[in-house]
């Protein structure tokens, strides 16, 4: 009873909202060139929806941005595993690493434009840079943050090599690497919305950066609203990683327990 | 003597039990072994001492264990009773001094000897009965741990997360965990330390019961003294390092709490662990 009156509340303030920007739209309080009305957009969505023009360009966005996280993602998690076990691998890796985390990957578009130029291997690049870190650095403080003696029982009870990593380490670091995939999703949008922004011929940058030229403020409105869906998106999916692979824990076990 | 001879053959007895069961496949060679040989493992300790860095945790310690013997380790926090045990299981590498069993070094009967920590160590990302089959290989893997959990009472949590059960509970899984490998010696390193009265008595009960059905040689490592007296055969004590007392604890099994010549026993090593209170003035001057 109590969570649902609590539910309903969250939605109060975004419906007011709307039934402001309405109401301030239809008495012309506000210019539909600085924002048109909430229904213009939704009208913009469905025309968008109906010519195809939307599917195609959420696709090529998705795709440049999985592809990103592919890449990025693979590697940080790859190093991590890396450094997190070996010591080795960490005394020769990390100080570089921990140097270039420092250098915001959008401080980088000069450079990635003089090396890739503008065609799709520059977005790729940004989104790769900007997801390596957070998959990185939290996969590598997962494994060093596995509980030794569960380490030291499984070493006593006949697990070594690939065994005890599979069985033990792994599993154990598991939390901390979707700890990082959650941050990494957030941060991939962020950077193809840049990438898409200096210049693309489709995706949903291109859709909105052409929509600007022409001073179509819904289409531009679409085009934000649909970053926030596809984040959103990209949240509930990791979400449900966690659900399925942390049954286990009970920090993430309340909704099905 | 005769106790011993008895506990063997009910060790046999249920010895050829699990075989049995395990004949459906292809036997593990080190299972046929471990059913073919003696079920305790006799254990002795040569000279053994242990440093860490310039402390010195234990000195020249040596010690026979027989076959299917229950000894208990008392002594204050600290004296190296833990370490003791940590050596024994292969945790520990020896500073000085050698481990050996059946002629042979104890490092050479490491599938013999399983280990019970102070802490369940169960691993949370995996259910009841796949922590107990951890490190188990052959076909019939589920059916040993589900026969092994049985044995602890557990049989109906086998599909729990370990995050659900209560303390007692995840030391009965990890005794569970310990037994399906049929040690031939058990190590148990304060395992009822962090659980409530009631559960340790029962703890107690369901820990001897199965040394005398599966006849291995245990050592428990334990702060108290009346777990110690009401568990073992022989009551060790060990103080900065040294054996400082060796007692056989000559009653039948099970002890009943509150028995006069368990209570008198308990008071004598009690004594002995106090006494010496008053000694460390001395030794500083």
């Amino acid at each position: 009873m109590k969570i649902r009156r609590d539910a309903w509340l969250g939605w109060l303030l975004p419906v007011a909202v709307l039934a402001a920007w309405e109401l301030a739209s239809i008495q012309g309080w506000l210019s539909s060139r600085v924002l048109p009305e909430p229904l213009a957009v939704l009208q913009a969505f469905e025309r968008l929806l109906r010519s195809g023009e939307l599917t195609q360009h959420v696709l090529v966005s998705t795709g440049r941005a999985l592809a990103g996280l592919a890449v990025g993602g693979g590697l940080g998690l790859l190093l991590g595993l890396l450094t997190g076990s070996v010591r080795t691998a960490e005394t020769l890796l990390d100080t570089s690493l921990q140097m270039l985390r420092n250098i915001p990957a959008l401080a980088l578009i000069p450079l990635v434009i003089l090396w890739f130029g503008i065609d799709e291997s520059a977005k790729l690049f940004l989104v790769a840079v900007g997801v390596f870190f957070p998959v990185y650095l939290n996969t590598f403080h997962g494994i060093r943050s596995v509980d030794a003696g569960l380490i030291e029982m499984a070493r006593s009870y006949g697990l070594s090599g690939w065994q005890l990593y599979r069985q033990v380490i792994l599993p154990g670091a598991l939390p901390s690497i979707l700890v990082g995939l959650r941050f990494a999703l957030g941060l991939m949008w962020v950077l193809l919305i840049v990438a898409e922004t200096i210049s693309a011929q489709s995706g949903i940058g291109y859709l909105t950066m052409n929509a600007r030229e022409f001073l179509q403020t819904d289409v531009v409105l679409v085009g934000i609203l649909l970053y926030a869906l596809l984040g959103k998106l990209a949240d509930v999916l990791a979400r449900g990683l966690e659900h399925w692979w942390l049954q286990w824990h009970p920090g993430y076990r309340a909704a099905t327990a | 003597m005769l106790m011993f001879t008895q506990i063997d053959a009910l060790s046999q007895d249920w010895l050829r039990e699990p075989t049995r069961v395990d004949e459906g496949p292809k036997p593990v060679p080190t299972r046929l072994r471990t059913a073919a040989a003696p079920a305790g493992l006799p254990v002795s300790v040569e000279g053994l001492s242990k440093n860490f860095g310039a402390r010195e945790v234990l000195r020249d310690v040596n010690l026979d264990i027989r076959p299917g013997e229950f000894v208990a380790v008392v002594g204050r926090s600290g004296c190296g009773k833990s370490t003791l045990l940590r050596l024994l299981a292969g945790l520990e590498a020896p500073s000085q001094g050698a481990l050996r069993s059946e002629g042979q070094a104890l490092d050479e009967q490491r599938e013999a000897v399983r280990i019970m920590f102070q802490d369940a160590r169960l691993l949370p990302w995996k259910r009841v009965i796949d922590n107990v089959a951890l490190g188990l290989t052959g076909g019939d893997v589920r059916e040993r741990a589900r026969a092994a959990l049985n044995q602890v009472g557990l049989a109906d949590r086998a599909d729990e997360w370990p995050a659900v059960l209560s303390g007692g509970q995840r030391q009965r899984v990890a005794l569970a965990r310990a037994l399906v490998h049929t040690p031939r010696l058990l190590l148990l390193d304060e395992p009822l330390g962090a659980l409530d009265a009631l559960t340790r008595l029962e703890m107690h009960a369901l820990i001897e019961s199965l040394w005398r059905r599966q006849g291995f040689t245990a050592l428990l490592v334990t702060h108290d003294v009346s777990e110690a007296v009401a568990l073992a055969d022989r009551v060790l004590l060990i103080e900065e390092g040294r054996i400082a007392l060796d007692l056989q604890v000559k009653l039948p099994h099970p002890r009943r709490k509150g028995d006069p010549r368990v209570s008198e026993i308990e008071a004598r090593i009690l004594d002995r662990v106090l006494a010496p209170q008053a000694e460390p003035l001395r030794k500083a001057s």
